[in-house]
């Protein structure tokens, strides 16, 4: 067994920071019209502030670069670290977000080894990959594939590669003790040795009780007779002493990726603007786009929730004519959509959510064939449908009745492939064109006929709805009006004359 | 560094035999626009690119001269492509006015696609995005004017994806030039249409002439008898009484 253990010191803090600067990047990349250069200059000049995340007691539990330079360390009180520097920037430590930031981190590192392991209390990721070893050789291979994966995620991490579990998450939590990071399974006890005992995860009382002995380092610890030390220390403590030799397999839960896809970033500042969510949303997409090719699955709608102060969420919608998995494809209808959005409050958060996931089918395509794909099609009608709404798309049906306004209707397009179905009347319907004489053009409300016309056909009744509340009673003509225009005009009972289309 | 697809495909350095055939293949340079008198005079309409007509009113004719055209676009797809999904689509852009499946007819098909009435800029907007996504066969749509520029690139689209744009304008208010394959204005006549065919792409200019519908169309243009007796009020009946109690109360 071999297990590399990944953790995550400043997770609260990194998932925060990383969001802000992207969309410092974005702005100055939008706003900036200078060359890539000078943007890439101005943001390493400026320096990133200090920024910590207290817990409850108001004590510093991660801080990044900046306030250990200003001399912050951990276990402050946050009254000291704001005297020590200036424009301090601080959070509350939230539980919650790290537990799902971690489980996003399982399902990124899922592609690594289909063997990981949570550890909440930790803020650990323990990963077993010694049946990846066939597919990269030696362990330093495999370790450069995770850290090149893992430095696109722009995270603090700190790691260790033991044959246990519990080992190589202690000698990963306790990374910076160590002299050098522990890569050697081989090396894993003997660096082990060499802690000091505080490092253990037991009662804070028991160290005490160890150091009291004379024990300073796990080494001294280890060497003592294991009975002996059960009588002292109680049998728990052995037995978590055993956990840590290297022969040890604890009995760990495994990490199962999730059947939907839902993916949060949080902004360290409000966001006004619509254009400001788009390159989160845009990382929010590659990660969906990953998901679902490591599940081989595609999608077809994708909701975007967007948190707002005081816990609003707003919720935006976005479909698409076809399955799709492409970041750039749902980035693109994204954009449409949020231009034209109206932000009810300033945004704090944005989550990705999508659950209908359906199973990935490919489309071959032809090599010589340059008709069009049906997918181009419904993306093109796609796209269109997502920046005017729906319903903007029509396909024209025939209803089965002789009033004019009511015997044709438009339905919307909800799918290319039932709008071939449609026009299954279409014989008919040319027969019926060519024997009687309708307009191209009909106006939405019949309008008064207020010039003088001459009538070149007619009449022609129709009488219908009679036993309804609107009867219908109108003789129509054709007639032309002094500007050639060729009207379809009627006439009421009441002998009110009406325009109703044109012969276009 | 390796480069990518795209890349490799901008220096030209794959040959991709779907362009080749594209480029290669002999296509007509002119539809037929059912009409014999028009193709003889103008050689039909452009197969690609944008047609701007001018009727100097609404509801002259001006859809009775593109029908028989959009009808043939229609069956020419019908007859050589195998799969209904990979159809191009027929898309018709109105403006104010609901169009009447019955009066369209043949021209109407499987793939026709009617939009809703849009603003100027959405409408725009879609006959771009259509264009240049290159996924239909002919577009009608009803502008209340267009840009040079925006002509320009609405036609270089439409060339490159083999579109006919009809695209109507009933009251045109400056008489500037647009870079498009036809433009021509539309007179009402006794018994048709008289064609003045001021711009075309490629060609000699041509003298104005006269399109006759009374053949295509008898109940709409072989008035002449009646309205010379001024038969027709011998046609028309008086409407009788209706019998519905709800209606005459």
């Amino acid at each position: 067994m071999l297990w590399l253990a990944l953790h995550f010191p400043n997770l609260h803090l990194n998932s925060l920071v990383c969001t802000a600067s992207a969309i410092d990047e974005n702005s100055a990349c939008e706003t900036s019209h200078v060359d890539v250069g000078h943007v890439g200059r101005e943001a390493s000049v400026q320096e990133p502030s200090p920024s910590i995340v207290i817990n409850a007691q108001g004590e510093v539990l991660q801080l990044n670069s900046a306030a250990l330079a200003a001399g912050i360390y951990k276990g402050m009180r946050l009254g000291t670290a704001s005297a020590m520097a200036e424009h301090l920037h601080f959070v509350c430590l939230d539980e919650a977000l790290e537990h799902k930031k971690l489980n996003e981190l399982a399902a990124y590192c899922y592609a690594l080894s289909s063997d990981v392991v949570l550890r909440y209390q930790h803020c650990c990721l323990l990963i077993e990959f010694s049946g990846m070893l066939k597919l990269h050789g030696d362990v330093a291979s495999y370790f450069s594939t995770v850290q090149g994966a893992l430095s696109e995620l722009s995270l603090d991490v700190q790691y260790a590669v033991a044959p246990s579990a519990l080992l190589a998450e202690l000698l990963a939590r306790y990374q910076p003790v160590l002299l050098e990071p522990c890569l050697d399974p081989d090396q894993a006890s003997h660096a082990l040795m060499t802690l000091p005992v505080a490092c253990l995860d037991v009662s804070k009382k028991m160290v005490k009780q160890l150091e009291r002995l004379g024990l300073a380092r796990i080494a001294d610890v280890q060497a003592l007779p294991h009975a002996e030390l059960a009588m002292r220390l109680g049998v728990e403590c052995v037995d978590y002493l055993k956990q840590l030799s290297p022969t040890a397999q604890p009995i760990l839960k495994r990490f199962e990726p999730p059947e939907h896809f839902s993916l949060t970033v949080n902004f360290e500042a409000e966001v006004q603007t619509t254009s400001a969510l788009l390159f989160p949303v845009k990382r929010l997409l590659d990660s969906l786009e990953r998901f679902l090719r490591q599940s081989s699955q595609t999608i077809q709608s994708v909701e975007c929730l967007l948190c707002t102060r005081a816990q609003h969420i707003q919720r935006v919608k976005v479909f698409s004519a076809h399955p799709e998995i492409s970041a750039q494809h749902w980035h693109n209808l994204l954009r449409l959509r949020l231009d034209n959005l109206e932000l009810s409050a300033p945004v704090l958060g944005i989550e990705l959510c999508a659950e209908q996931l359906l199973e990935l089918t490919s489309e071959s395509t032809d090599l010589f064939d340059n008709s069009v794909s049906a997918r181009s099609i419904a993306s093109t009608l796609s796209r269109i449908e997502a920046r005017l709404g729906q319903g903007c798309l029509q396909s024209p049906s025939l209803r089965n009745t002789h009033v004019p306004e009511q015997s044709f209707e438009y339905e919307r397009v909800a799918d290319i492939r039932a709008l071939n179905q449609h026009w299954q009347v279409s014989e008919p319907l040319r027969d019926y064109a060519k024997n009687t004489l309708r307009p191209t053009l009909l106006f939405d409300q019949p309008e008064a006929l207020s010039e003088t016309v001459r009538v070149v056909h007619g009449p022609e009744r129709i009488q219908a709805a009679w036993w309804q509340e609107t009867p219908i009673e109108r003789d129509y003509f054709v007639a032309v009006n002094e500007h050639q225009q060729l009207l379809w005009v009627f006439r009421d009972p009441e002998q009110r004359w009406f325009v109703h289309g044109l012969f276009a | 560094m390796p480069l990518s697809l795209q890349e490799i495909k901008n220096q030209r350095l794959v040959w991709s035999a779907s362009n080749a055939a594209q480029r290669t293949a002999v296509a007509p340079q002119y539809v037929s626009s059912g009409f014999p008198v028009f193709d003889q005079q103008v050689g039909g309409w452009p197969a690609s690119g944008l047609v701007e007509l001018q009727p100097s009113a609404m509801g002259i004719g001006e859809l009775r001269l593109i029908l028989p055209a959009l009808s043939l676009l229609t069956e020419n797809q019908n007859s050589d492509s195998l799969k209904p999904s990979t159809k191009k689509l027929q898309v018709w852009l109105p403006s104010g006015v609901q169009l009447m499946p019955h009066g369209l007819g043949s021209a109407l098909a499987s793939q026709t696609l009617v939009m809703k009435t849009l603003p100027h800029t959405d409408a725009l907007w879609v006959l771009d995005t259509l264009l240049q996504s290159g996924v239909c066969g002919s577009v009608v749509c009803w502008l209340s004017g267009l840009e040079p520029a925006q002509a320009k690139r609405l036609q270089l689209a439409a060339k490159e994806h083999g579109t006919l744009v009809f695209c109507i304008q009933s009251n045109v208010r400056q008489q500037n030039s647009l870079p498009i394959s036809m433009r021509l204005r539309l007179e009402p006549t006794k018994n048709g249409l008289s064609l003045d065919v001021f711009k075309r792409q490629n060609a000699y200019s041509v003298e104005p002439f006269y399109l006759d519908f009374a053949s295509v169309e008898p109940s709409l243009y072989q008035r002449a008898r009646i309205s010379e007796a001024h038969a027709y009020q011998h046609n028309v009946l008086t409407f009788p009484k209706s019998r519905h109690p709800s209606y005459t109360g």
